[in-house]
C-alpha cells in the first residue's frame, strides 16, 4: 500500500489544472484506488461527472507501474472517440503530471514508456497482443458486440481471421450450431490469445449494469474473453482459458439506477460478485449494502469555489424546470391562437393513440415524435433498422422505436402544408430556436440534446435561417454604398440555390448541403459565387502563397530581431554585418537561392521566406549579440525549408525584409494593450520555449482570423477599402507597396482595438472577441484540442491548425457518428456556437471549455443519462468554473451553468418531464445520502395514472450534497514510504548517459553531433575501411535497469523489399532490422538496432563501445550487401533516427 | 563472471534448471523453455528455438511475423536461422555482468520465445 506523501513525490495533478483542492482530490483518489485494488482486487471510482476520473485512474496505473515496470494494463472504453481520448490523456499525463521521468511509466522524452495501442476490434486486439503484450491496450466495449449477419460466410471469415493469428486452434472448435454458441467459442478463443492483465479498467462501467447474462451478447462475450468461467458445469473449450484480470477498476459517475443489484452485476461480469453477494440479496438492508459497497467504491462530489463559498453542483447549476427557455422559471407561452389550436389538435391525436388497446395509455419516455417536432418523420422500413430515436434499445417494439405518433403527425403535417403552404409550427421548437438566435451576437455557445434523430437537422435548418438573416443584414449595414446593388443580387442567387436544395429534399432526393447550409458557408468558404469579391475570395488572398495579402499574417523575424521599422531593416542589418549595402544584397541573393524552388514565377510568401532565411543565416554566423536568437529562429523555421532541387538563381530579395506584417505592427508600443489581449508575450521558459510559444500563438491567431467568424470583419474592412465587390476592383489594386501594406494592417488593428474598447453589450460579437478568447485560454485550448502542437516542427503547426479550424459552421449537427472536427471546434471559441446532437455525445466527450448552457430538448429516460449529458459541460476547468472562480461578489443566476428542460405545459410531455425530474432528485439522494430503492421500471409512463396523481414539477434540491462514499483515511496511508526510483537518481542516470558523448570510447573513432537532446546522442563512426556509419543512442529501461539502445541506418527501400532483406540477412547471423516510414510515405529507412543493459558505471565505456561497434559493423555489412550505396552523413537520417527513438515507427 | 559461475548462479534459482550448456526455464502456466548459452571472448550469446521447420510448415509469413515482433522487442530478437528454425537470441557482455542481469536476460528470452511458440503452435515442445 502506498502512502499519499510518497505518491506526491512522483505525481503532480496540479500541473495542468493548477494546485489546489481539485488536484489534491485527484491525488487522494489515485492513491486510494491503488490501495483498494491492492487489497481487494476490485475498485469502483464513482466521482461525479467532470471530476477527472480518467486522470485519477491513470494516476493509479502510474503508481502501480512505478513499482512494477512490467505491470500490464487493458482499458475498455465505451466508444471509439473515448478510446482515443484515453490515449491522448495517457500521453498528456506522462508529459505533464509526472514530476520526473521515472523510466517506468514516463520516458525521458516525457512520453510513455509503454506505448498505448489502439485496437479497432477484437481481432486487432489479438494481433497486437501477440506481437508484443508488453504495452497498454485500448479497446472499446462495442467491439465485443461481434457483428454477425445471418450468412454463415461471415462467421467463417471471423473464424479464419482468428486462425491466422492462432494457427493451432482447431477449426471445428467453432460451433456453427448457432450464433450464440459460435460467439461463446470465439470469446473463449480470444481468452487463449491474451495474457493475464494486472489491471483491467472499464470506463463508463454502468454499461455493464445488466450483468453478463443479460440479453446483451456483448457483456457475455466480454466476460468470457476475460476468462470468466461458465456456470452450470460447462467445460471450458480450451485448456488455457482462465481469468485474465488480476485487478479490475470500474469507472462511472452513475454506477446504479435503482438498485444495488446493478453494482453487483458489474462485478459479476468479471467473476468478482461472490464476495459481495449482499449487494444483490433482498434480505440485506440498505445500510448493509452501503457498507459492502463502501469497501471498494469511492465517490466525491464537485465543488465550485465562488466568492468564498463552496457550492456543490446542484447549487451552481440553474435548472429551468418549468419548461421555458427565455425567462427563468417561466414556461413557454404560446401567444398565437393558431399555434394553440395546433398543439391542442396534436394532443387530441396523441391521446387517441395512447388510449388504444395496444398502448393502454402508456408510452416510452422521450419517444413521441410530437414532443420534438411536427415535421415529417421517416417511417422505418425494416425491423432491424435503427429507430427514429437515439437509445432505441429502450424498447424492442417496432412501433415505439419509430415513434407511435409518427404516422398521425406526418398526416397532419402534410395536410397543413397543403392547406397553408408552410410547415406546421411547433411552439417548443420555435421557442427553442428563437432563444438561440442571438448566439452569434453574443458569442454564447449552447449544447442541445435531442431524442428524435431528425430533430437535429430540423432544428439546425431553422437556426441556420435565422443566422442567414442576421449575417445578410449585418453585411448590408456595413458594406459600402458601391457594393449594395451587387450584394443584393448575390443574396438573391444564394436564396435560389437554397430553394433548389429544399425542393430536392422535399422530394426525398439526396442532398449535400455542405457548402450551402448557410450564407457563411456559401459566401465565405468553398468556391463562393463567381465574378465578385466573395468572402471565400478574400480568404484565399490571405492564404495562397502568391496572393496579394499572403504576407499579412507572416512574421518578419529579421525586422523584429533588429528592432527596425519598415524601410530601415536593410540599413540596420548592414550596421551589424558591416559589409556595405551592395555586398549585403548580393549575399542575401546568393543565400536565398537554396530556399527557392525551380519555378518561373515566385510566390510572394516564398520570396519573403527566402529573404528571412538568407538574412538569418548571416545573423546566426556574424550577428554579434543577436547571433543566438537568429540561430534559434533559423533552426526552428528555416533549416527544414531548404529545397531539393532548388533554384539556380534568385532575384534580389532584400526588399522583402522591409515588409511590415500584422505581427510587426502589433508589437508597436501604441498597440501594447491590444497585444496583451491577442498575442501576449510568453512569460516562462528559456528563449527557445518562448520563441516557440510566440510562434504557435501567432499561427493560431492567424488561422482563426482567416477561417471563422473573424473573417467577416476582415472581409468588411477589405470591401470598404475597395469600395466595391466587383472582381476587377480587387485586381486593379494589386500593385503593392509598403505604405499600402502598413495602411491595411493598421486599419485591421484599429478595428480590433475599437472592438476592445467598446462594451460587448453595445456591439455584436466580433473578431476581437474570438481572437482574444483564444489568446487568453491558449494553454487550455492546446491541452484539449491540440496536445501535439508543442512537439510538432513549427513549419507543420500552421497546417495542423488549418485542419482543425477548416469548414467552420455557425450551427453544428451530429448524428450517427462523432464528427471529431466539429467536437474540437466546439471546444474552442468561435463556430459552431450551437451544437445539436443525439446521445452520441452523451458520454466521454469534453465540451465544457467554452459552453455553459445545455438544453435537454428531448428528454432521456434515465437520470444517469441526463446527468451524463449535463456533465459534458460541467467538468474541471469548464467555462462555468473559470467564470465562477473569478467572481468577487455573490453570483447571479446568469453566472451559473444553465440547464434547460424545454417542454410545453398542458401537453402529455409535462408528465414525462415530471417523472424524469422526480427520478433525478431521487438519484441525487441515492448517491449522496444513502441508497434507497424506488419502485418500478420507469421507461414507460402510464398517462392515466399520472393524470390522476397530482401534477407537480419537483424543484431542484438546494441543500449542499455530501457523498456517502468518501475516501477513507486508511486507504491513503501505506507502508511504502520510498519511491522505487527517486528524482535525483534519475537525473544522475541521465547525466551518466549524456556523458557518453563526452568520453572516449575504446576502439571507435566517433564524431558526436553537437546538439544532444535529453536521452539521445547522435554521431558518426569512422570505420576501418574508411567508410562512415551514422548512429543514434537512446536511453531506455527494462524493469528497474537502464538500457542503451543503438540504431544505425542502412538505406532506403520500399515495403515489399523488407521481407526479402530480413530473410537474407537473418540467415547470416543475429541482426535486428528496423524500418522508419520516410516523409514521402512511400519508402522506409532501414536500420539495424540492438540494446544493452547498463551495468555498474565503471563498465559503461566497455559496454557502450561494444554495442555501437556491433551495430555499426552489422549496418555496414548490410549496406554493402544490399545497397552498395554511398555513405550518407548523419544529417540525412537525423530526423528519422529521432523518430525511431520516440517509437513513431512502423 | 566465467562459465562456471553462470551455472552456479542458475542452480540457485527455483525456475531454472541447468543442463550442460543449456538451461531449462519454467515459464507461466506450467510451460518451459530451453536456452543454449555460448561463450565468446567478451560476451555470452543466448539462443532459444521457438519452433522447428516441421511445425512452421503451413504458417504464412514466418519471417515477417518475426520481423514485426522485433519491432517492439528490447534486448532480444527473432529470426529464421540457416536451418529454417525460428530462434530467439540475446547477448550479455561479460564486462560488469551481474547475476541479476544474467537471470533477467535468461527469463526474458525464455518468456518471449515461449510466448511466440504458444501463439504459433499451441505447443510446448522447446
Amino acid at each position: 500500500m502506498i502512502d499519499i506523501d510518497t505518491a506526491k513525490r512522483l505525481l503532480d495533478f496540479g500541473a495542468r489544472i493548477g494546485q489546489g483542492t481539485r488536484a489534491n482530490e485527484q491525488l487522494k483518489g489515485a492513491v486510494a484506488i491503488h490501495n483498494i485494488l491492492e487489497k481487494h482486487g476490485i475498485a469502483y471510482l464513482a466521482d461525479e461527472v467532470g471530476m477527472g476520473k480518467t486522470y485519477v485512474a491513470i494516476g493509479a496505473l502510474a503508481l502501480f507501474r512505478h513499482y512494477k515496470p512490467d505491470f500490464r494494463a487493458l482499458v475498455i472504453a465505451p466508444r471509439e472517440n473515448i478510446q482515443r481520448k484515453w490515449i491522448k490523456e495517457m500521453n498528456n499525463f506522462a508529459a505533464n503530471n509526472m514530476l520526473f521521468p521515472d523510466l517506468r511509466f514516463g520516458s525521458i522524452e516525457r512520453g510513455l514508456v509503454r506505448k498505448p495501442v489502439f485496437c479497432s476490434n477484437l481481432l486487432d486486439f489479438v494481433h497486437e497482443v501477440i506481437m508484443d503484450p508488453r504495452r497498454d491496450f485500448f479497446l472499446r466495449i462495442t467491439s465485443f458486440s461481434l457483428p454477425m449477419g445471418s450468412d454463415p460466410d461471415s462467421w467463417f471469415r471471423l473464424r479464419d481471421d482468428l486462425l491466422k493469428e492462432l494457427p493451432w486452434l482447431p477449426r471445428d472448435a467453432f460451433s456453427l450450431r448457432s450464433k450464440d454458441a459460435f460467439k461463446d467459442n470465439f470469446a473463449q478463443a480470444i481468452c487463449c490469445a491474451i495474457p493475464k492483465f494486472d489491471l483491467v479498467i472499464v470506463d463508463e462501467a454502468h454499461n455493464l449494469k445488466h450483468g453478463w447474462k443479460s440479453s446483451s451478447a456483448r457483456n457475455r462475450i466480454l466476460s468470457l474473453a476475460l476468462g470468466r468461467p461458465l456456470e452450470n458445469g460447462e467445460k471450458l473449450l480450451f485448456p488455457s482459458n482462465g481469468f485474465r484480470s488480476k485487478r479490475v477498476l470500474l469507472l462511472s459517475a452513475t454506477p446504479i439506477e435503482e438498485t444495488y443489484r446493478h453494482l453487483w452485476n458489474q462485478l459479476d461480469v468479471f467473476g468478482l460478485g461472490g464476495k459481495y453477494d449482499e449487494l444483490r440479496d433482498d434480505d440485506h438492508t440498505d445500510e448493509e449494502k452501503k457498507e459492502a459497497a463502501a469497501k471498494f467504491l469511492i465517490r466525491r462530489v464537485t465543488n465550485a469555489h465562488v466568492a468564498g463559498c463552496d457550492l456543490t453542483k446542484n447549487q451552481y447549476r440553474r435548472e429551468w424546470r418549468h419548461g421555458g427557455v427565455s425567462q427563468h422559471d417561466n414556461p413557454i407561452i404560446i401567444e398565437d391562437d393558431r399555434q394553440r389550436l395546433i398543439v391542442a389538435l396534436v394532443q387530441k391525436k396523441v391521446a387517441e393513440l395512447l388510449n388504444s388497446e395496444k398502448f393502454n395509455m402508456s408510452f416510452q419516455t422521450g419517444m413521441l415524435a410530437s414532443f420534438e417536432s411536427f415535421l415529417e418523420t421517416t417511417k422505418l422500413k425494416r425491423s432491424d433498422e435503427e429507430g427514429n430515436f437515439d437509445d432505441s434499445e429502450q424498447t424492442d417494439d417496432m412501433d415505439e422505436r419509430e415513434g407511435i405518433d409518427v404516422h398521425d403527425i406526418n398526416r397532419l403535417s402534410r395536410s397543413y402544408r397543403e392547406k397553408f403552404n408552410q410547415e406546421m409550427p411547433h411552439p417548443k421548437m420555435d421557442a427553442m430556436v428563437e432563444s438561440l438566435r442571438d448566439s452569434w451576437k453574443t458569442g454564447r455557445k449552447s449544447l442541445v440534446f435531442v431524442r428524435r434523430i431528425a430533430s437535429v437537422w430540423d432544428l439546425k435548418k431553422k437556426l441556420d435561417e435565422y443566422y442567414d438573416d442576421w449575417l445578410i443584414q449585418h453585411l448590408k449595414e456595413r458594406l459600402p454604398h458601391g457594393a449594395q446593388k451587387k450584394f443584393r443580387k448575390i443574396v438573391g442567387c444564394y436564396k435560389k440555390t437554397k430553394q433548389k436544395l429544399d425542393t430536392r429534399e422535399e422530394k426525398k432526393q439526396r442532398v449535400n448541403r455542405v457548402g450551402a447550409d448557410t450564407f457563411f458557408a456559401w459566401f465565405f468558404r468553398g468556391d463562393g459565387p463567381r465574378g465578385v469579391v466573395s468572402g471565400a475570395n478574400i480568404q484565399r488572398r490571405f492564404i495562397q502563397r502568391g496572393a496579394v495579402y499572403s504576407t499579412f499574417f507572416e512574421e518578419n523575424h529579421v525586422m523584429t530581431l533588429l528592432n527596425a521599422r519598415a524601410g530601415g531593416v536593410l540599413k540596420k542589418l548592414d550596421e551589424i554585418l558591416g559589409i556595405g549595402l551592395a555586398k549585403l544584397r548580393k549575399e542575401l541573393q546568393r543565400n536565398s537561392v537554396k530556399y527557392l524552388s525551380r519555378t518561373e514565377k515566385y510566390a510572394r510568401a516564398d520570396l519573403m521566406d527566402a529573404a528571412q532565411a538568407a538574412a538569418l543565416e548571416l545573423l546566426k554566423e556574424r550577428g554579434k549579440e543577436i547571433k543566438e536568437q537568429a540561430g534559434i529562429i533559423w533552426n526552428e523555421i528555416y533549416q527544414g525549408s531548404i529545397r531539393k532541387p532548388h533554384a539556380d538563381e534568385a532575384p534580389d530579395v532584400s526588399e522583402w525584409l522591409e515588409k511590415p506584417t500584422f505581427f510587426t505592427e502589433i508589437r508597436q508600443p501604441e498597440r501594447a494593450e491590444l497585444r496583451a489581449m491577442l498575442w501576449p508575450e510568453p512569460q516562462n521558459g528559456a528563449e527557445l520555449e518562448k520563441f516557440r510559444e510566440r510562434q504557435i500563438r501567432a499561427q493560431l491567431l492567424a488561422t482563426a482570423a482567416r477561417l471563422g467568424h473573424s473573417l467577416i470583419d476582415l472581409y468588411i474592412l477589405t470591401i470598404n477599402r475597395l469600395g466595391s465587390i466587383d472582381l476587377h476592383t480587387l485586381e486593379s489594386s494589386s500593385e503593392e507597396n509598403e505604405s499600402l501594406d502598413l495602411k491595411r494592417i493598421n486599419e485591421y488593428l484599429d478595428l480590433l482595438d475599437n472592438q476592445r474598447r467598446t462594451e460587448k453589450s453595445s456591439r455584436t460579437w466580433g473578431a476581437f472577441d474570438e481572437l482574444s478568447e483564444i489568446a487568453q485560454n491558449y494553454n487550455l485550448i492546446l491541452d484539449v484540442n491540440l496536445p501535439d502542437a508543442n512537439k510538432k516542427p513549427l513549419v507543420e503547426t500552421a497546417r495542423y491548425f488549418g485542419s482543425l479550424l477548416r469548414q467552420q459552421q455557425p450551427v453544428g449537427g451530429m448524428t450517427g457518428e462523432v464528427n471529431r472536427t466539429l467536437v474540437q471546434q466546439f471546444r474552442m471559441p468561435g463556430y459552431p456556437l450551437v451544437l445539436f446532437t443525439t446521445n452520441l455525445l452523451q458520454e466521454g466527450e469534453d465540451l465544457h471549455t467554452f459552453c455553459s448552457s445545455v438544453y435537454h430538448y428531448g428528454i432521456a429516460w434515465t437520470p444517469s443519462s441526463m446527468e451524463q449529458r449535463t456533465g459534458r459541460i460541467d467538468r474541471v476547468l469548464s467555462q462555468t468554473e473559470r467564470r465562477l472562480s473569478s467572481l468577487k461578489d455573490q453570483p447571479s443566476g446568469e453566472d451559473f451553468l444553465q440547464v434547460y428542460y424545454p417542454y410545453l405545459e398542458d401537453t402529455v410531455e409535462v408528465i414525462q418531464v415530471q417523472r424524469v425530474l422526480e427520478r433525478m432528485n431521487i438519484f441525487l439522494r441515492l448517491m449522496h445520502e444513502g441508497l434507497k430503492i424506488p419502485k418500478g421500471d420507469c421507461r414507460a409512463i402510464n398517462v392515466r395514472a399520472s393524470l390522476i396523481s397530482e401534477r407537480r414539477i419537483p424543484e431542484p434540491i438546494q441543500e449542499r450534497l455530501e457523498s456517502s462514499f468518501p475516501v477513507q483515511d486508511y486507504t491513503i496511508q501505506g507502508g511504502k514510504k520510498q519511491l522505487a526510483v527517486e528524482r535525483e537518481a534519475m537525473e544522475k542516470s541521465l547525466e551518466r548517459f549524456q556523458s557518453f558523448g563526452d568520453d572516449y570510447l575504446p576502439g571507435l573513432k566517433i564524431q558526436w553531433e553537437q546538439k544532444p537532446e535529453k536521452g539521445r546522442l547522435m554521431g558518426t563512426v569512422k570505420l576501418s575501411n574508411g567508410r562512415i556509419q551514422p548512429f543514434a543512442l537512446f536511453l531506455r529501461s527494462e524493469e528497474e535497469r537502464l538500457v542503451a539502445r543503438c540504431i544505425s541506418p542502412i538505406g532506403r527501400v520500399v515495403l515489399c523489399d523488407i521481407g526479402d532483406i530480413e530473410e537474407k540477412s537473418a540467415k547470416t547471423g543475429f541482426v535486428r532490422i528496423g524500418a522508419i516510414l520516410s516523409r514521402d510515405d512511400r519508402s522506409y529507412d532501414l536500420t539495424v538496432e540492438d540494446d544493452v543493459i547498463l551495468a555498474a558505471p565503471e563498465y559503461d565505456m566497455n559496454r557502450i563501445s561494444r554495442l555501437i561497434r556491433k551495430v555499426v559493423e552489422q549496418a555496414e555489412n548490410m549496406e554493402q550487401l544490399h545497397f552498395q550505396s554511398q555513405d550518407m552523413p548523419v544529417e540525412e537520417f537525423e530526423e528519422n533516427l529521432a523518430k525511431e527513438g520516440e517509437d513513431e515507427r512502423d | 563472471m566465467n562459465v562456471t559461475d553462470w551455472r552456479q548462479m542458475c542452480k540457485e534459482e527455483n525456475d531454472i534448471e541447468v543442463n550442460g550448456n543449456e538451461v531449462i526455464v519454467k515459464c507461466s502456466d506450467e510451460r518451459r523453455h530451453r536456452i543454449l548459452i555460448r561463450e565468446t571472448e567478451d560476451a555470452y550469446e543466448l539462443t532459444a528455438i521457438v519452433a522447428h521447420p516441421a511445425l512452421l510448415r503451413g504458417i504464412e509469413n514466418v519471417s515477417l511475423r518475426a520481423w514485426q515482433r522485433n519491432r517492439s522487442m528490447q534486448l532480444l530478437g527473432f529470426r529464421l536461422d540457416n536451418r529454417g528454425r525460428l530462434v530467439g537470441e540475446t547477448w550479455a557482455p561479460k564486462a560488469g555482468l551481474t547475476r541479476g542481469e544474467f537471470l533477467l536476460l535468461i527469463r526474458r528470452l525464455a518468456a518471449e520465445c515461449d510466448h511466440f511458440e504458444y501463439h504459433l503452435t499451441g505447443k510446448d515442445e522447446e
